[in-house]
């Protein structure tokens, strides 16, 4: 008898896939969560319990992407699951497992870059303003926003997979992900600068004597350009974390830093 | 803080916290929404929105990246606002406690992540077996280790740290303030850095200056302008650009 994925499947996997970074560990990530996410469907499509066995193994392995992203790979696993429980004669385990692992990279590095890098900030910036000047609907604007979005994708994200398994290739590529993902780039950069200059309020109090006149050391340093020294602090860190330091060392080098030059009067 | 009020501040902020691991990572465990939730709780809304925007500037740039264990800001937020409402102190001082309190509390969910493999190997004996209810079990003991991680760490932080160090911070001398203050404002670099650090295609990290250039010399221009001049110019860069049409795949 033919087994058939259908709608209400997927619409459990779009439930499930909320999960997919629970019980989450150093040694699978977010797998466990993968396995979770594919347990009804397993067991429907193989009532069998060798096959069974081998089907859950397969998602226990390790599995880290964007959490956003996941139902999709999901939508996509469940058609190959689908076609693999119907063809008993052919094995086509390793071919789920090898889609697993090459799309859960390249959307990761989509989803990291275009909602953490760059939606995030935006909504973030935008929502500590409106706290700062004690707007009380900042909290709401920062949850509601993204995740209509979230929402929109996680739930599309299944059923497109699921559609689009057959021939993916071809389909994202009529998508131009790239060149969305190059816009998103920018506009994170173009963000992430916007924030700098406006966020980081670092100034120095120094004054300088000569004969009887002072000098503002800050008001010469907005003669060369307003904000350099939030810039140059910026850009030394950047520097050290692209290089692949330890991000809570260097927070708590700059605390350090930071504490003694306030405390001797250089920075405030 | 008498215990009941820490319970209740300890099991939400372990359940923020849980809404990332299974709820889809709906970024409610940022610190502009759990500051103003527990302002809330202990009925000062409004202190707590403005502590939300100072702790969510200091951590706009943490993220968990490939496994990576940030800065616990559930931990420092919760500590900091229950700080703030009950003693009264600065925003400054709520930074003095709850920084290094975020920093110690990371070990927590290292532990987490690292103890989980003992739920998995249980949960790979199941598998073996055909067993899904099992698997679904084990997931639950998952999820509540990763809860204790978090929970456990503000009740304790709030029960018997939060009056013990009250007294210490209320005297302190101007100038170890000011190196206080010059810390609170220093700190959000480390953030802007790491969102560089992901946005990284050297090619274009002209843009940054560009959206710096345009605020430091428009103060006027706030984030949704810069954000819009952003779309703009990444349009017409990437939609002209003729070596782009080559090459159009990322996998």
């Amino acid at each position: 008898m033919e087994k058939k994925v259908e709608k209400k499947d997927l619409r459990k996997i779009f439930w499930r896939s909320f999960c997919i970074q629970g019980s989450y560990s150093f040694e699978r990530m977010s797998g466990f969560g993968f396995c979770f996410g594919m347990l009804p469907l397993i067991n429907k499509l193989y009532p069998d319990k060798e096959e069974k066995r081998v089907a859950l193994k397969r998602h226990m392995e390790f599995f880290n992407s964007h959490s956003w992203f996941t139902s999709f790979i999901m939508g996509i696993v469940a058609s190959m699951e689908e076609k693999n429980a119907n063809d008993p004669n052919t094995d086509n385990g390793e071919a789920i497992s090898a889609i697993k692992s090459g799309l859960m990279g390249p959307l990761a590095g989509i989803g990291d870059s275009v909602f953490w890098g760059c939606l995030r900030p935006i909504c973030a910036g935008i929502a500590i303003s409106l706290a700062g000047s004690g707007n009380i609907f900042a909290p709401l604007l920062f949850v509601i926003v993204p995740n209509a979005l979230h929402f929109f994708i996680r739930y599309k994200g299944v059923f497109l997979g699921y559609d689009m398994a057959d021939n993916f290739m071809e389909s994202m590529e009529s998508f131009q992900i790239r060149k969305w993902m190059k816009v998103a780039t920018i506009l994170g950069l173009m963000v992430v600068g916007a924030l700098v200059a406006s966020w980081l309020n670092v100034t120095t109090p120094l004054v300088y004597t000569v004969e009887e006149s002072t000098i503002e050391i800050q008001s010469l340093l907005d003669g060369i350009m307003p904000g350099i020294l939030p810039l140059v602090i910026t850009l030394i860190l950047f520097k050290y974390v692209r290089k692949g330091k330890n991000v809570n060392m260097l927070m708590l080098i700059l605390v350090v830093v930071g504490f003694v030059l306030g405390l001797l009067g250089i920075i405030q | 803080m008498s215990i009941g009020m820490s319970l209740i501040l300890a099991v939400i902020a372990g359940m923020l916290y849980l809404t990332r691991r299974l709820c889809g990572d709906m970024m409610l465990e940022r610190p502009i929404v759990v500051c103003p939730l527990i302002g809330l709780i202990l009925g000062d809304y409004q202190t707590g929105l403005a502590l939300g925007a100072t702790f969510e500037l200091i951590f706009m740039g943490a993220q968990t990246i490939g496994g990576s264990v940030p800065t616990n800001m559930v931990v420092a937020s919760v500590l900091g606002t229950a700080f703030t409402i009950t003693t009264g102190q600065g925003t400054e001082q709520a930074l003095l406690v709850a920084i290094p309190a975020g920093v110690v509390s990371s070990t927590f969910e290292i532990f987490a992540k690292t103890v989980v493999s003992v739920v998995l190997a249980r949960a790979d004996k199941y598998a073996d077996n055909g067993n899904s209810k099992g698997i679904s079990f084990m997931f639950f003991v998952g999820n509540f280790i990763h809860f204790l991680a978090y929970s456990v760490p503000v009740f304790v932080a709030i029960y018997f740290g939060m009056d013990a160090v009250a007294g210490l911070t209320e005297s302190i001398p101007e100038n170890i303030m000011n190196g206080i203050t010059a810390v609170g404002n220093v700190l959000p670099a480390i953030g802007f850095a790491m969102l560089l650090n992901s946005l990284g295609d050297k090619k274009l990290f002209p843009f940054f200056f560009a959206g710096f250039l345009i605020v430091a010399y428009l103060p006027a221009v706030n984030v949704i302008g810069v954000a819009a001049i952003g779309v703009i110019i990444g349009l017409l860069y990437v939609f002209n650009d003729k070596d782009e049409e080559k090459s159009d795949s990322v996998f």
